[in-house]
């Protein structure tokens, strides 16, 4: 399990880690754990412990804190480690430390500017190599707010590679505009170029790189931030065979979209 | 010798499931033409505005949002008592995302709502659903004293079903009470709400604790909720100041909507 340091543009990061789990029943680890971050250079992923924590021990890191390289994708992991790692890694690290799944194991990440902060509940686990993503974004604000679409991959392979990430209007099915997103990365998309109304629902669908996207609205006066992630197909629905279901959604909506 | 090991480690995550989690985390409804909905906070007051984004979900799911016919969906409006004290229909004209001021629907019997849940028109019999059921997970939008910008938060349980106009709570709880620890450090200046609703058909008992500086569990007054009520516990958190808190129950899964209000702004997330 690991835990993302993000970085946007006109925003620090901070990933807030707490030695806590989330319940008192599932896994009880009570070592040290040394604190690493890892990043990808595109060939591997290069690791820098940053300290060690003991059970019950908080620490922030931030954006900030951390050497620019480690962030030119937009995005460092932090990995809690029961053993010192080697200083080059050629996949991510498989044991899971930090981990539980009722409910999951998570620590706060998100951004912060001179004003205020935004937060965001945060785990990722690795993503598969070759997948796709779709999604609806309800975030757009209007006004005086800066509206981006964020998109986090995460692979265990290091390789950085880009894929097409297209926009449509969901209700009409209009093309609106492709973007690029990048896997072991966090992307920016800024939205408000594409003139949304409020009444739009704003589809965005990768036909080879999946990832968690988050809506990120941006008071102009930097006093407000909104990050939340939408959500997959699959949450439309509950019980079940979702994944069916998803696949279903999934499908329907890209034999329009591609149409479109 | 590895593989007793892990043999017995599985009998014994196998055996605690059994004793925490010895049902699904949330029931099946009654009926099969059932459409569920998370509870969500509504904050009122001065400082606050809460809003919903509805979207069709019934479209999203058929793959095609662009109806024709008028697309009514009922926001059902309960007590923190957990009484249903009203509802309202909607309708989705034939848009993408309808954003909703609970303000211009909270008038009457529902002015002192806590919660609302928002259900849509049942699905079943339109699509082959695999055996699952239209679920409205959210987005409320909440802004606080006018700040232009909304912060948005999904969801936080399945708490209720409705079918044939009867609502039904779908979350299930144990029967020994367990911990949640929030996975937030609490940092000062903030003031932090924690908002809970109760899913489940039972009176739950939460019991807060504190761990405030490092120094030991501070054991909070428990309050109770009402089956579909809702709760708010605070915290205030000084300058310099860092605390865990964490919050014992029978619920499954006692997460709370966290608001954290600081320096004339606030940010929400679930916990």
């Amino acid at each position: 399990m690991f835990f993302p340091l993000m970085k946007t543009p006109n925003l620090e990061g901070f990933c807030d880690l707490i030695y806590a789990g989330p319940n008192n029943w599932e896994n009880r680890v009570h070592k040290p754990v040394e604190i690493y971050l890892l990043w990808s250079n595109g060939e591997n992923w290069i690791s820098k412990k940053l300290m060690e924590m003991q059970v019950g021990d908080e620490a922030r890191v931030t954006t900030a804190d951390v050497d620019k390289e480690c962030l030119a994708t937009g995005l460092a992991l932090i990995y809690p480690s029961l053993k010192s790692l080697d200083p080059q890694l050629s996949s991510l690290p498989s044991k899971k430390v930090w981990y539980c799944e009722i409910p999951a194991w998570r620590n706060t990440a998100g951004f912060y500017n001179q004003f205020t902060q935004v937060s965001y509940q945060a785990d990722i686990e690795p993503l598969p190599p070759k997948a796709s993503l779709l999604t609806f974004h309800p975030f757009i604000q209007f006004g005086e707010v800066i509206n981006n679409l964020l998109v986090l991959n995460v692979t265990s392979d290091p390789k950085i590679q880009s894929g097409k990430i297209s926009m449509f209007n969901s209700h009409d099915k209009s093309f609106v505009a492709d973007s690029l997103i990048s896997t072991n990365s966090l992307t920016t998309i800024p939205l408000d170029l594409y003139s949304f109304k409020p009444t739009d629902l704003p589809i965005f669908y990768s036909p080879n790189i999946a990832g968690i996207p988050f809506g990120l609205g941006i008071a102009k006066s930097g006093k407000m931030l909104s990050l939340e992630h939408t959500h997959p197909p699959a949450s439309l629905v509950l019980h079940g065979d979702r994944r069916d279901i998803q696949g279903k959604i999934k499908k329907s909506w890209i034999e329009k979209l591609v149409k479109a | 010798m590895t593989d007793v090991i892990v043999k017995a480690t599985k009998i014994k995550r196998r055996a605690k499931l059994f004793i925490f989690i010895n049902k699904n985390l949330t029931k099946i409804p009654t009926e099969k033409n059932a459409v569920i909905s998370d509870l969500f906070p509504i904050k009122k007051g001065n400082d606050w505005y809460t809003e919903f984004e509805l979207l069709n979900v019934t479209g999203l799911i058929m793959g095609d949002n662009n109806e024709s016919k008028p697309y009514v969906v009922n926001f059902y409006f309960f007590s923190s008592t957990g009484n249903i004290l009203g509802s309202r229909s909607v309708t989705v004209e034939n848009i993408g995302r309808k954003t909703i001021k609970l303000s211009e629907l909270m008038i009457g019997e529902i002015k002192e709502a806590a919660t609302f849940s928002v259900f849509h028109p049942p699905i079943y019999g339109k699509t082959d659903m695999a055996g699952s059921f239209l679920a409205e997970r959210g987005y409320s939008g909440y802004e606080y004293r006018n700040l232009g910008v909304k912060g948005y938060v999904h969801g936080n349980l399945d708490a209720v079903a409705l079918s044939n106009s009867k609502v039904e709570p779908v979350g299930n709880s144990g029967l020994i009470p367990r911990y949640y620890t929030v996975q937030h450090c609490l940092r000062g200046p903030a003031k932090y709400e924690f908002v809970f609703t109760n899913p489940t058909s039972k009176t739950i008992k939460i019991t807060p604790n504190v761990y405030l500086n490092r120094k030991k569990w501070l054991t909070k007054k428990s309050f109770t909720l009402n089956s579909l009520g809702s709760h708010t516990f605070t915290v205030d958190i000084k300058e310099n100041e860092k605390a865990y808190v964490r919050f014992k129950s029978k619920l499954y899964l006692g997460r709370p909507v966290v608001f954290r209000i600081s320096n004339d702004s606030m940010d929400v997330f679930h916990g």
